[in-house]
């Protein structure tokens, strides 16, 4: 790691003066590779040592950050006085313990290069061959190394590995002027011989007939609709729809629509949702959070009924909780603050198929492509692909990508069936404290009345 | 630097590397937070990193480096080769421009007392606009400087450098069990007068409590110039040749993608830019480019003519942009709205991430507004969405704005006015009270 021991307990006391009631040094080495490639061959790498330090003092319920990339002590010296204020603090610091450690430790993998290139080529080649109407397919893979180190005055020495490996395909058709486009990214918490086990043909098929499916299909209908979103990373529905508005950034200041509502019934009583960072091999899980707490496993709601938020250490302070194991962050250049991590609604009883037959009229969603919400409102909004219209309890035709939205609070008590078939999709999640990795997952589940954004 | 640029050369070359081209982002900034009459959060950031290219027996390797140990150096290298051969294309060697330094070395932000100051004074003109403003939330300012610096290791150097911030408030307006959300952020070259924009967002989410349903249908529509800005940097990769020649845009030149009155630059000198740049990121000078006029696609952006940009220090140089601008026209908003009579005024979008696609021209997103009725604003309207084709909503402008809205991003910086279009699809919930 970057920083000694030593060098870490004397940025510790610098930062830690004064009105401080709290210091913490995260250290960060990521070693990175990212390659891209199209049928015209690879496309571009990126690969290097993302590898930096912040520094955080809290005091009270103010919160002073610094972070400077590269290890050098002078400048984080510099930095941790620029966060101190005057005078010693009301409590001594206490020494830094042993150290807790997380993870597996690893070595940097042979051939890692050839490994990325070779998942990446596959996929393109696969791609291209499903069908003429494909124009273009770009297969991105992202291979991360990473080891954290946090520290902080309360004693705690602690440090995480994280291997994560993910490839992401996009698949694009054309017909009669028109381009489309389908995806599919699978991830896991692992080193490159994750794509030794993984399918990446049956992937890369999977986009390739997105694309063409989407490109002859007609626009979608527009207006309120019962919804099957299918099983896997349609999860992010709930990540959007109330996910977000259990995190503390938004319950401490009383900017969620679920504030002061521990206890009470906010969803149907089909729905259990779950967050947890301990799903062994998903894309969202982690040994520790980046403030040293250990990854648990949260249920938010439980047949219906809020159980508890998650919380970072600054954010639970601010509304009277401990840590969830909830404080992430992109890295060094970041605050923590609560996020998710594998967050999914519980399996339920139906089947898919009993779903769909139960459905007169209605839209299927089959895969999504991203969304965002308004914590204070509830209000949510997420693309979906891999649409078709459900007619006399059958999937009908299908009909091009559209957006779907509603509000938190109601699309929970709209959920009328649940699948008995949970599975888990992996993505990204954008917030304050940065780009994460998440996984997002559900059983098929359907809920009424949610508007759909259509052309026609 | 120098001393890390001439250490890591000489080692590159005792370990038969070939030509090496770095560039170097130096990043300053300074986030300031204010929350109930106070400074609630402080944020320095200090960011020193290089991307760095080698020539290796002809083909390119690159790296990226935010640790400058020469313990470091040996695995730099093996990454640099793995890279190499993994690409497998030509290393592209660069004559730097010869450009006098920018003038200022190190970054001049605001004493902490003055900006702690400014932001607490624009709380509390938030808190005073309207008895139903809740609260004030993010009340923020950051301050940045970015120097790029580039080098190709035979002692040439050429160096620009941005200096800027952004403003960010939100304000949380109630009336009974409604509440409402408006967030903002202005991005600048010198801090503007707070307070202003303060108001502003303040009056935006009082406006936003008096609401009225919508139903779905095909309406006329004002579309702010923030929500044309970020239309457009959606769609604008639709304008990268790389795009086009790999079948993932439709886009060709002399096709028609608007109506006359739409032109587009791309303008890396634009007076007030937010990221004017002399060089692009492999050292080529820019220049500014007329990617339509006339309503007619005249031109699209290449890298090699100085439009290959970083998108993160890490990313390699791909096709990207400075400043872009669609020209404004000569109708204020208020013209705007009085010349549509009846429809919609568009003034906030969310999830263009996910709901736009470049490839196809679609969006579908949610979005929020006002009614516009007798040319006037009246009763806003949310859980909307908005979809179509971006290339054909341009063909059904019936007027463009001279009002410029802004948007700043992590790529480059885009300037466009609102626009009046003729047609716009909606879906709302037919007959139900928000």
């Amino acid at each position: 790691m970057i920083l000694s021991t030593a060098t870490i307990d004397r940025i510790l006391d610098a930062a830690y003066a004064g009105d401080a009631d709290f210091a913490e040094v995260f250290c960060e080495e990521d070693r990175q590779l990212v390659l891209r490639a199209k049928v015209s061959g690879t496309d571009g790498i990126s690969a290097g040592l993302v590898s930096g330090v912040g520094i955080r003092v809290l005091s009270g319920d103010t919160c002073r950050y610094a972070y400077a990339d590269g290890g050098n002590e002078e400048t984080l010296l510099k930095l941790a006085r620029q966060l101190a204020s005057p005078g010693a603090p009301a409590v001594p610091r206490r020494p830094l313990g042993t150290p807790v450690s997380y993870g597996v430790q690893y070595l940097p993998e042979p051939d890692r290069m050839k490994a990325a290139l070779t998942g990446a080529r596959r996929a393109v080649d696969a791609g291209m061959a499903f069908s003429g109407e494909v124009t273009q397919v770009v297969a991105r893979l992202v291979n991360s190394e990473r080891q954290i180190l946090v520290a902080n005055t309360e004693g705690l020495l602690a440090e995480d590995c994280r291997r994560k490996t993910r490839l992401q395909i996009s698949a694009y058709a054309g017909f009669g002027g028109q381009l489309q486009y389908g995806y599919s990214g699978p991830g896991a918490m692992g080193g490159l011989d994750y794509l030794d086990g993984l399918d990446i043909e049956a992937h890369a098929r999977h986009a390739a007939e997105a694309a063409v499916t989407a490109v002859h299909a007609g626009p979608c209908p527009g207006g309120t609709m019962t919804v099957v979103v299918g099983n896997g990373f349609g999860g992010l529905m709930f990540h959007e729809a109330c996910g977000h508005s259990l995190e503390a950034s938004s319950v401490a200041k009383g900017n969620s629509e679920f504030s002061g509502k521990l206890g009470q019934q906010v969803a149907s009583p089909l729905v259990t949702l779950i967050d947890d960072g301990t799903v062994p091999g998903q894309w969202g899980s982690m040994g520790m959070d980046d403030e040293g707490t250990p990854a648990q496993r949260n249920v938010l709601i439980e047949k219906g009924i809020l159980k508890c938020y998650m919380a970072d250490r600054f954010g639970g302070r601010l509304m009277g909780a401990a840590s969830t194991g909830s404080g992430r962050r992109q890295n060094y250049r970041f605050p923590p603050e609560a996020r998710m991590t594998n967050t999914f609604i519980a399996a339920g009883e139906s089947t898919p198929e009993e779903i769909i037959a139960a459905t007169e009229r209605g839209l299927y969603v089959g895969n999504i492509f991203g969304g965002s919400v308004n914590p204070l409102t509830g209000d949510f909004n997420f693309n979906v692909l891999e649409c078709r219209l459900i007619e006399n309890g059958r999937l009908g035709a299908p009909v091009r990508g559209t957006t779907l939205i509603g509000s938190g609070g109601e699309i929970l008590s709209q959920v009328d069936m649940v699948g008995n078939d949970l599975s888990l999709g992996q993505g990204y999640c954008y917030n304050n404290s940065g780009a994460l990795f998440i996984g997002a997952g559900q059983p098929t589940v359907r809920v009424n009345n949610i508007l759909v954004g259509g052309e026609r | 630097m120098k001393k890390f640029i001439d250490s890591f050369s000489a080692a590159a070359r005792e370990a038969g590397l070939g030509e090496l081209i770095f560039y170097i982002l130096e990043t300053h900034s300074r986030l300031t937070g204010v929350s109930e009459g106070k400074r609630d959060f402080l944020q320095y950031g200090s960011q020193k990193a290089a991307y760095i290219r080698a020539n290796v027996n002809g083909l390119e390797g690159s790296i990226f480096v935010e640790d400058w140990r020469p313990s470091l150096f040996e695995e730099h290298f093996r990454s640099l080769r793995e890279t190499a051969a993994a690409m497998n294309k030509p290393f592209k060697a660069c004559t730097l421009p010869e450009l006098s330094d920018p003038a200022a070395e190190k970054p001049e932000f605001l004493p902490l007392e003055e900006v702690t100051e400014r932001l607490t004074a624009a709380e509390q003109a938030l808190l005073s606009y309207d008895e139903r403003i809740l609260r004030a939330e993010h009340c923020m300012l950051r301050e940045y400087c970015r120097t790029v610096t580039m080098a190709d290791g035979s002692g040439r150097t050429v160096k620009d450098r941005l200096t800027g911030g952004s403003f960010m408030i939100s304000a949380v307006a109630k009336q009974g069990s409604l509440a409402r959300s408006e967030e903002r952020s202005y991005a600048f070259l010198q801090c503007p007068e707070l307070t202003e924009l303060a108001i502003r967002t303040a009056a935006g989410a009082v406006g936003k409590l008096e609401t009225a349903p919508c139903p779905s249908a095909v309406v006329p529509a004002v579309l702010d110039s923030r929500v044309v800005c970020e239309l457009l940097d959606a769609f604008l990769p639709a304008f990268y040749q790389k795009n086009a020649e790999e079948r993932m845009s439709t886009l060709i030149p002399g096709m028609t993608v608007g109506v006359p009155a739409i032109r587009i630059l791309e303008d890396p000198t634009l007076p007030g830019g937010l990221n004017c740049r002399r060089f692009d990121d492999e050292g080529v000078p820019t220049t500014c480019k007329e990617l339509v006029s006339g309503g007619v696609l005249r031109s699209m952006l290449h890298m090699d003519t100085g439009n290959a940009f970083k998108s993160d220090i890490t990313a390699d140089p791909s096709t990207g942009y400075s400043n872009i601008l669609m020209c404004p026209g000569e109708k204020t908003r208020e013209e705007l709205l009085l010349a549509m009579g009846e429809g919609l005024l568009i003034t906030g979008v969310s999830g263009v991430f996910a709901g736009a696609h470049f490839s196809s021209g679609a969006f579908s997103l949610i979005a929020q507004g006002y009614r516009i009725r007798e040319g006037q604003r009246r009763e806003s309207v949310s859980q909307i969405t908005i979809s179509g084709n971006f290339f054909e909503l341009l063909t059904k402008v019936e007027a463009l704005g001279c009002d410029l809205g802004r948007y700043l991003n992590p790529a480059g910086c885009l300037e466009a006015p609102s626009l009046y279009v003729r047609a716009l699809s909606v879906s709302g919930k037919d007959g139900i009270e928000q």
